[in-house]
């Protein structure tokens, strides 16, 4: 599986992709791929991010929500966004997508924690 | 594999590798890198990972997926900010250094979950949500029945068994711990007090027992006030009385109508006319409103001090007649697997070097050999060696027996048979009543002994039970399961005895699998030229069978066998997948049709050891069997029911 979703509770879930993938952020659980049962999620934000890739071929990782690029991260780090006083918040609502551009599939990997806002 | 382990303690570990290494997670033991010796491992997640080395590019893979990558030294927390990297945490775990030429180090920080423990598991978890199937464990001795109707008391090695409990209910507890365990139905079954029955002409209640007197004249009826409603239709029950005395005619259990004498389809206590007690396994068949009675005949003069009535819920398998009855036996009885050779010597001068040690009646101790002439009482000569509930093995030199003979008791309640003839004599049994070894003279004997020894049985080896079904008739048949699921498994204990001259069944539901929609079968063998394994799926359609042979299995070998079935899969592969001692099948040829089609399982009865309980009979060894209908198992679950198995039946798994 190149993405997954891991650990989705209520008011939280963490995603793991190791490709370019797109999860449906807002709905209820018919449309949202992380809302759980009795949510209905109207947005999420992006409380911290691990992230690999191979930086010898100056791969790099980039997350979107909807067409908007909000983080490119290079190297293998992790971010945490809220410890940090201020949770990535931006275009809550929309989707999240992660493309990994400079390597091949399952070459590197992204893991993102968000909150998630009924 | 080459990481190391660097700390292990109860919930975590902590391994390193600095070349690529990878563990296995498959199965449940896990990895002495990361697993206690009692743990069970049910999945793995990473904490932290730290890197370290120049130019160090690694991967982490769980089975063939990438979890991580690393291109630089660091420390990487997971945990420690909320979050464990549990993605795909049952798989094997990998690293993988991409920079060959200065791999570098990567330590990581795992947590254990261990939700089962093998030295506790009992495949009753299995069934934690009431999955249809059964449990069938003849090691458990109080679970089976001489008579097919739960009468006759638990057979001993060498006994028939008629029935066989099913214990799924039961967690990890004999048949009688359970059935001990169980709501009394009947109230005041004691006698305690003069009330709750209805007394019939000559019954009397009165110092905690029921009497009658023989002045009835005709049957007459003692008999419960409290209708016995929470029986439902369907279930089962075991019924016990105890008759303290019987000084004429006789007296029977029975299940009343409300307004009559019918037995209501329950099998019940009939016509008793000796002191004991009498316990049979009955089933509920109608719903009609039904209470218990005691009845006399017209003659009857006697006692009876109890009546019991538990639920015993299960599937249990009844044989189809007396004569297909199998035979309850143990390894150690047979000779099989008795090693004691390790086991410390537990007498002192067995070979009569001197008296020390030795307690003695009448016998005379000298010249290395202990002897008797014309016991005129019982002699004894004893020592103070075991341990109640333990096994040992006694051997020793009958050297010459004359006028009666010599016998030896494990214990004050376990004795040998009498041994008349010269020769070395055997005797295992385990220790019961207290913890004394006896070697008895009987009386008007004359004899010589020599070379005694006892051993501990080791526990490992006490004591592998099996029922021993003759590949002719013997036979069992459940009544109509009902699994409403496309999804079954079958794990079997088994050892086949001979040659097989045909199809062998060691279970199978209703009649026939490969012409009955909705079915699953498991063949010892199905008589092809190699020495095989079988099983076999059908689907909604009754001629829509799939199946495998696993070849090659022969016979006068010990096999834990282990088949998921899913009706759902699209494919042969999908539908069976069964494994081996604990592996894949050697070799595994598709049969019959690529898929079973698709559809629940369906309402059958389960036969074990025949086709039908009638046919095609299973020659050898059955030391448990479990039939499941849920979802498919975990890795783990099936490890864990694969260990059980092979507990009882002395497998080695891969």
């Amino acid at each position: 599986m190149a993405s997954s979703i891991l650990q989705n509770k209520k008011g939280s879930v963490v995603l793991h992709a190791t490709s370019n993938t797109t999860w449906i952020i807002a709905g209820n659980n018919s449309v949202s791929n992380v809302a759980l049962t009795d949510e209905v999620i109207t947005g999420a934000s992006i409380r911290q991010v691990w992230f690999g890739s191979p930086a010898s071929n100056s791969a790099y990782w980039t997350i979107k929500r909807g067409a908007n690029t909000v983080a490119v991260l290079d190297s293998t780090d992790h971010i945490p966004f809220a410890a940090a006083g201020s949770s990535l918040g931006s275009y809550p609502a929309a989707n999240v997508t992660v493309e990994l551009t400079g390597a091949g599939d399952n070459a590197g990997y992204i893991m993102i924690e968000l909150s998630k806002a009924e | 594999m080459s990481f190391e382990t660097l700390e292990k303690t109860r919930s975590r570990a902590k391994i390193t590798a600095s070349a690529n290494s990878d563990l296995d997670i498959v199965r449940g033991k896990y990895s002495d890198l990361v697993a206690e010796d009692d743990e069970y491992i049910e999945e793995v997640s990473i904490d932290k990972v730290v890197v370290s080395g120049a130019n160090n590019i690694c991967k982490i893979e769980r089975g063939s997926n990438t979890v991580a990558v690393f291109d630089r030294a660091g420390v990487f927390d997971f945990a420690g900010n909320g979050v464990s990297l549990d993605k795909d945490s049952t798989a094997a775990l990998k690293v993988k250094f991409l920079n060959s030429s200065s791999p570098g180090t990567v330590t990581i920080y795992l947590k254990k979950k261990t939700k089962l423990n093998l030295s506790d598991f009992y495949p009753t978890e299995l069934f934690a949500n009431l999955e249809n199937g059964g449990i069938w464990d003849p090691s458990d001795l109080t679970s089976m029945f001489i008579g097919r109707n739960g009468s006759g008391g638990n057979p001993g090695g060498g006994d028939v068994v008629g029935m066989i409990l099913d214990k799924r209910f039961m967690g990890n507890k004999t048949a009688a711990a359970f059935i001990a365990g169980q709501t009394e139905l009947v109230t005041n079954g004691g006698f305690a007090a003069d009330s709750d029955w209805t007394k019939g002409v000559g019954w009397s209640i009165s110092g905690g027992a029921a009497m009658c007197d023989g002045s009835q004249g005709a049957t007459t009826l003692l008999e419960s006030d409290v209708a016995i409603l929470d029986v439902a239709v369907g279930e089962w029950a075991v019924v016990t009385m105890t008759v303290s005395e019987v000084l004429a005619g006789s007296v029977s259990l029975i299940f009343r109508n409300a307004g009559g004498y019918a037995y209501q389809n329950f099998d019940a206590i009939l016509n008793i006319s000796a002191p004991g007690t009498y316990t049979q396994i009955i089933k509920k068949t109608v719903a009609a409103f039904f209470d218990l009675a005691i009845q006399a005949s017209a003659s009857f003069v006697g006692t009876i001090s109890s009546v019991s009535l538990k639920e015993v819920p299960g599937n249990h398998l009844i044989a189809p007649s007396d004569a297909a009855r199998p035979v309850l036996r143990d390894e150690i009885a047979e000779g099989v697997n008795v090693d004691v050779s390790a086991q410390p010597e537990l007498v002192t001068n067995g070979d009569f070097a001197s008296a020390a040690g030795w307690s003695t009646s009448t016998w005379t101790i000298s010249d290395g050999t202990a002897s008797i002439a014309s016991a005129g009482a019982f002699a004894y000569l004893t020592q103070d060696i075991l341990t109640a509930g333990k096994w040992y093995l006694v051997e020793l030199d009958v050297v010459s027996v004359a006028g009666s003979s010599v016998r030896v008791g494990v214990g004050s309640g376990t004795y040998s048979g009498y041994w008349s003839t010269p020769g070395r004599k055997q005797f295992l049994a385990r220790a019961t009543g207290n913890t004394i070894f006896y070697i008895i003279g009987e009386l008007g004997v004359t004899a010589t002994i020599d070379n005694v020894s006892v051993r501990e049985v080791p526990a490992a080896a006490a004591r592998r039970w099996y029922l021993d079904f003759d590949g002719v008739d013997d036979s069992f048949a459940s009544p109509s399961i009902s699994p409403g699921v496309d999804k079954a498994q079958v794990g079997a204990a088994f050892y086949k005895d001979g040659t097989p001259p045909t199809f062998q069944f060691i279970m199978e539901t209703g009649p026939s699998v490969p012409a009955t929609p909705g079915t699953l079968s498991l063949l010892a063998t199905s008589g092809s030229a190699s020495p095989n394994i079988n099983a076999i799926s059908a689907g909604l359609n009754g001629s829509q069978d799939t199946a495998y042979d696993y070849t090659s299995y022969p016979v006068a070998t010990p096999y834990v066998v282990s088949v998921q079935y899913d009706m759902a899969g699209a494919s042969r592969e999908t539908e069976i997948f069964g494994r081996i001692n604990g592996a894949a099948p050697a070799t595994s040829t598709g049969l019959a049709n690529a898929n079973a089609g698709s559809g629940n399982f369906t309402d059958q009865v389960l036969y074990v050891g025949a086709r039908t309980a009638s046919t095609l009979g299973f020659n050898g060894r059955l030391y448990g069997l479990v039939v499941r209908f849920g979802p498919t198992l975990s890795a783990n679950e099936l490890a864990a029911l694969e260990a059980y198995l092979a507990e009882k039946s002395g497998v080695t798994l891969a």
